[in-house]
């Protein structure tokens, strides 16, 4: 089969996007050098009344009597009480939690945040999906996998997951990192010691490029003779994956990573130390974007003491990303965006809240504006429509924020390669949400 | 008991037949003659006219909306009931209760042809014209179901001309590397060149006979279960186990051992994945996962259970026997409800319950595991927030929420006598939640009575829910190819629709197919393990010259499972007799250090495979690729030509030219025939010694060769091996060789050349993938 006919069967077949030529190129010597994307996941649907769409109405909050302002930015005063969120008092977790107030005293000037976000759903799978693809079914690949595809599909971590909605569609290989050890072993295959860099080796520098030479052959060879869309697509995917294979050399990571003592902040250090390798794999020029994610936050029961630990653990870890990315030099170019699968209802009848389709998102980055609120929902929690020009709350007219427009000015922002946009069409109006 | 997979036994025809003749140079329905009874669809068995000619076009664009199980037409007690492709066997229970519904008339006229029409005060109004060729095709189905079925045939294992398909020495190679990370013998391989194809499924049902295939059964099944998770740390599987009522368990815990823990522990959390290779090693019913009424226990383990089991050997850790669990309550020993898988102690608390979420997520993963419906995805449609609001019990009464509760909320019913707060601990005064949908199954509501044994209660009816059979061969269906099965194409308007709906027809016959085979064997695993080894999914290798039509049609076929960091480990050690593995404790690289990042799972966070390689992964490869060359290479020319498994034609004195550079013609022969011996040894490729793929690594071994031989030369290398590609000791024993036995020293550069091409054929895509 031609080659041009293999893309038309295999885009039928939903296979073409899987194959390296049908992304654009990169030049895999050249380091990427960003910007770099983050989308941070809160699984489980946050309550934006404990965030920075407060209510004062007694059946949504009880954790608060009045609403603060940062700037712009309203939130729900509610300081750390380490008592109040059932952690240990026995280690330094005041100072390493972080309350609203703490956050927006140090991000508000950056943030952009949206309330009044009609997720349409209350199912967490649909809600995850949607507020990272646009699309609540399944098909659509997230956010940071469109980035990676366009900046970078030939980078060895182009795609860095710990977790959250991360489907490529085949776009671009995922990586999941648990050790830092096991990263450096393998950085330089061909070195016997992957430390000694002038010790022995496996092949002659001469050996070792042949070889690798006469694999991408071999690869060709058996792609021309494979009539079956399946297995032409795996090939694919295998030379994508070895387009780049040698800058893995570039990676450098930190001795050790990042721990939080005792066990209260488990979650939280894992956050941080995906951070850290994300950021040095972005860093070294390997990677383009990742996704984090933070669980804990599907409260039926004891919704405030729930939310308040895992919201401030949330915010602590965004604070950490973006303070090493600073230690790293990547404080201008590192974008990061923030949801969860929706919101909650009023309390219920076990001091908790349900699942309730609006919800809140926030990012910064360095073109987004900061000290910015759009969108904003009624005292029932229910969601205004905006303007799509000045994207003011309006009573009647004017459109609802959805994940789907929402990514739409995402893909935007991020500038996603129109051809692989078109692949993925997301409908609706064009908001300018991030610029 | 012996159910038919799916409502009707009129079956379309043969998916082979339907494929081919698209093959052919298509289906003969153009727009024109489907408007009317056309003469292929005069072929076509009512199940095949429905699918092709009624669902899509008509049922799923026109009426699905309305009368789905969440849809306006539902909620208002509309009669017809249809189900979304998302659910297993949509198209027969469909067609079912279409034909049932085609039964009632009105005026001599059936009502499914008068309410499209917007008669009989149809809510939907009118939504399709008597002159439409829709509707057309509807009528011929009604008048189908009128008369008796003319064409009706059994369903078969789809076949696909033109396709290669591995013969009875690869597809038997494929199989017994997967199942038993083994290479066949000699004597396998001679049996199965006497006996040809028709010797291929007994030689399977030998393979399905070995440890080493249970071993790779629990493994597959964790993939589903995830009570691996269990294994993460010594003493886990006891840790979580309520102290009063396993007071053994915490006994072990506190005071046992390392070791003692560590195996008693390690037998708690693998009972699950224990029940289910005992139930298949026996060939009892798979239903027995969930019917089972008992748990399996090996000598170290029962005594938590508080069980009474005799075993042939107290100290065997491997002998696992069926008993009863009785748990300590304050009245005394008590029986624990026993339903197989669903009643696990691990099972319970991998999918864990909270006082508010009432069993719902475990009811969800009922459905999920045994059910193959994920209710999540089929029921789902956009929440109107505003609407939601107005109900104080949203989940009973509001419309948008309760088509998904009311389906899930009687099945957590099921678990109702478990402590909503510690998973697995019995507690017989619970009681069901009066505000919730009641417990029960489908529409049958659960007797108070049967309360007791509610989880007994749901195995028996999950048991003879005809998706049960079908969740079975989906799920062996995917570890055997490492796809997941083809979903029903919904875009009618497609420009590949019909060879879509070809590709999932043929699918669908082929799993109709082993399903009737798996029940008429009595739910023996084995049989549909062997049914699916033998499909075209799983042998199809190959089909030079397909046109984008055939393609598209074949989009399921091909060896492109990429290999698991533990079936690749296993894959190394079997083809190179070397493993690649850790100095200081054995343990194999792929299953420790590099079982996440190369794609693994760790059955707790990490849950889902990576299903293509990243850059990350191909590193690992290269790595891979060069140790073992390196540690394999020297080491099997150290050994005799009958013992070695890469090397048995040639010598490190087999050079393939002269100092002059003029070949060597007996040499050059032999080195290439070990090369033909390695494609077939590593790559599962059959090759003639002239083909390209034989000349192009004999290439670089030449090539490798005279760079080797001129820096040797030029005093640029020596002839020494670097230290850790020597041979210095036994591996078997660790002594150190004989000084004459040892090989140190590399003087003609022929174990460098050699080791060029084991790294090359180790990081190749066939043997990476499979």
């Amino acid at each position: 089969m031609q080659r041009r006919s293999f893309l038309q069967a295999a885009a039928a077949a939903g296979l073409a996007l899987t194959i390296p030529s049908v992304v654009r190129r990169v030049n895999a010597a050249e380091p990427f050098t960003g910007p770099f994307w983050v989308q941070v996941h809160a699984s489980g649907g946050w309550d934006p009344t404990l965030m920075f769409d407060p209510k004062l109405a007694s059946e949504h909050t009880r954790a608060y009597s009045e609403v603060a302002r940062v700037g712009n930015i309203p939130f729900a005063p509610t300081p750390i009480d380490l008592a109040a969120l059932n952690v240990s008092q026995d280690y330094d977790y005041q100072t390493r939690l972080l309350s609203n107030e703490q956050f927006l005293n140090k991000y508000g000037g950056r943030l952009t945040v949206i309330n009044g976000v009609d997720t349409k759903t209350n199912n967490h799978d649909s809600g995850t999906r949607s507020m990272w693809s646009g699309q609540t079914g399944e098909g659509y690949p997230s956010l940071g996998a469109l980035i990676a595809a366009t900046q970078g599909p030939g980078l060895p971590m182009a795609y860095i997951s710990s977790g959250g909605y991360d489907a490529t569609q085949g776009l671009v290989g995922l990586t999941r990192v648990s050790s830092v050890s096991s990263l450096q072993r393998i950085a330089r295959p061909n070195l016997m010691d992957p430390q000694d860099l002038e010790g022995d080796k496996f092949h002659t520098a001469d050996t070792w490029q042949r070889i690798g030479r006469y694999q991408r052959e071999r690869i060709q060879r058996l792609q021309e003779r494979e009539g079956l869309l399946r297995p032409r697509a795996a090939m694919g995917a295998l030379e994508m994956a070895r387009e780049a294979d040698g800058d893995l050399s570039r990676l450098e990571l930190p001795a050790e990573l990042v721990t939080v003592p005792g066990n209260d902040l488990n979650d939280l250090q894992r956050m941080m130390q995906q951070s850290q390798i994300a950021l040095h794999a972005f860093k070294s020029g390997i990677g383009a974007s990742a996704t984090l994610s933070i669980g804990g936050f599907d409260s039926h029961a004891n919704n405030d003491r729930d939310q308040r630990r895992q919201l401030a653990k949330l915010l602590a870890g965004i604070d950490y990303l973006v303070t090493y990315a600073g230690t790293l030099g990547l404080q201008d170019k590192l974008y990061v965006v923030v949801a969860s699968d929706f919101g909650r209802t009023p309390y219920n009848d076990r001091d908790g809240k349900d699942h309730h389709p609006i919800s809140t998102m926030f990012a910064m980055g360095p073109n987004i504006p900061g000290d910015r609120v759009i969108g904003a929902t009624t005292e029932d929690r229910l969601a205004f429509a905006v303007d799509p020009n000045g994207l003011q709350p309006v009573s009647s007219g004017g459109v609802t924020i959805t994940p789907t427009l929402i990514q739409r000015a995402l893909r935007r922002a991020a500038g996603v390669d129109a051809e692989l946009d078109a692949a993925f069409p997301l409908g609706g109006a064009e908001l300018p949400l991030f610029s | 008991m012996k159910i038919r997979f799916g409502t009707s036994r009129v079956m379309l025809a043969a998916a082979g037949l339907i494929t081919s003749s698209l093959l052919l140079g298509g289906s003969g329905c153009s727009s024109e003659e489907e408007a009317s009874a056309d003469a292929d669809a005069a072929c076509l068995s009512n199940r095949a006219f429905f699918a092709q000619k009624v669902w899509g076009p008509v049922i799923q664009t026109t009426c699905l909306n309305c009368h789905s199980p969440d849809g306006v037409a539902v909620e208002e007690g509309a009669e017809l009931q249809l189900l979304p492709p998302g659910y297993p066997g949509f198209l027969d229970t469909n067609m079912a209760a279409l034909a049932e519904m085609a039964k009632l008339e009105s005026d001599g006229k059936s009502v499914v042809l008068r309410k499209p029409l917007g008669e009989l005060s149809h809510g939907g109004g009118v939504q399709l014209s008597a002159d439409s060729k829709e509707y057309k095709a509807l009528a011929e189905l009604i008048e189908r179901f009128r008369t008796a079925e003319s064409c009706a045939e059994e369903p078969q294992v789809a076949s696909f001309p033109g396709v290669q398909q591995l013969g009875e020495l690869g597809t038997f190679r494929k199989a017994s590397l997967q199942l038993t990370g083994k290479l066949p013998s000699a004597e396998e391989m001679d049996t199965l060149r006497e006996g040809g194809l028709a010797a291929l499924p007994g030689a399977i049902d030998e393979l399905l006979e070995t440890p080493e295939f249970l071993d790779w059964l629990k493994e597959m099944y964790n993939d589903v279960f995830l009570t691996d998770r269990y294994l993460a740390y010594n003493g886990y599987a006891l840790n979580i186990l309520n102290a009063q009522q396993f007071p053994y368990a915490r006994d072990v815990y506190d005071n046992y051992s390392d070791e003692d823990r560590a195996r008693i522990s390690r037998a708690v959390a693998r009972e699950p994945l224990e029940l289910i290779a005992y139930i298949v090693k026996n060939n009892l019913p798979y239903s027995e996962i969930l019917t089972a009424d008992y748990t399996m226990m090996n000598p170290f383990s029962a005594q938590v259970y508080n069980a009474s089991v005799q075993f042939d050997d107290p100290t065997d850790e491997t002998e696992f026997k069926p008993g009863r669990v009785q748990v300590q309550l304050e009245s005394g020993l008590t029986p624990y409800p026993q339903a197989g898988l669903i009643t696990s102690p691990m099972w319970l608390n991998r999918y864990p319950t909270t006082p508010t979420n009432r069993n719902r997520h475990r009811a969800r993963m009922v459905m999920d595991h045994f059910l193959a419906t994920d209710i999540l995805a089929v029921v789902d449609r956009p929440i109107d927030a505003e609407e939601t609001a107005k109900y104080q019990n949203p989940t009973r009464d509001d419309p948008t929420c309760n088509g998904c509760h009311r389906q899930m909320d009687p099945i957590a019913g099921a678990f109702q006598k478990f402590d909503p707060n510690d998973q697995e601990r019995l507690r017989p005064e619970a009681n069901w939640h009066p505000e919730m949908f009641p417990p029960g199954y489908g529409r049958e509501v659960m007797q108070t009575s049967d309360f007791g044994n509610a989880p007994a209660w749901l195995a028996q009816r999950l048991v003879r829910d005809p998706r049960f059979v079908y969740s079975a061969v989906r799920t062996v269906f995917t570890a055997l190819t490492g796809f997941k099965p083809m979903s029903y194409p919904t875009d009618t308007d497609s420009d590949s629709f019909a060879q879509q709906l070809a590709a999932w027809e043929a699918q669908d016959a082929t799993f109709r197919s082993l399903a009737d085979d798996f029940e008429e064997s009595g739910r023996n695993l084995k049989v549909l393990i062997r049914g699916i080894i033998m499909s075209p999914y799983y042998r199809a290798q190959a089909a030079p010259g397909l046109d984008d039509s055939q393609a598209v049609q074949m989009q399921e076929l091909g060896r492109a499972r990429l290999e698991t960091p533990e079936s690749l480990q296993r894959k190394i050690s079997a083809v190179v007799g070397t493993p690649w593995s850790r100095s200081w404790d054995s343990r194999g690289w792929l299953t420790s250090d590099y079982r996440i990042l190369y794609g693994g799972i760790d059955s707790d966070t990490i849950t889902q495979r990576l299903p293509a390689p990243n850059g990350v992964m191909a590193n690992i490869v290269w790595r891979m690729a060069n140790e073992v060359a390196c540690a394999a290479t020297a080491y099997d020319f150290s050994l005799e030509g009958s013992d070695r498994a890469l090397f048995p034609y040639v010598t490190m004195d087999h050079v393939p030219e002269t100092a002059t550079g003029d070949g060597v013609p007996g040499s050059v022969q032999t080195i290439r025939k070990n090369i033909q011996y390695l494609h077939a040894r590593i790559l599962g490729e059959d090759l003639p010694l002239d083909h390209e793929e034989i000349s192009a690594t004999y290439q670089l071994f030449l090539e490798t060769w005279r760079e080797g031989t001129g820096k040797l030369a030029r005093e640029e290398e020596s002839n020494g091996l670097k230290w850790s590609c020597r041979v210095r000791t036994n591996r078997e024993t660790g002594e150190e060789l004989p000084r004459e036995q040892r090989i140190e020293n590399d003087p003609n550069y022929t174990v460098r050349a050699w080791m060029a091409v084991i790294t090359y054929l180790l990081s190749d895509y066939r043997f990476l993938h499979d």
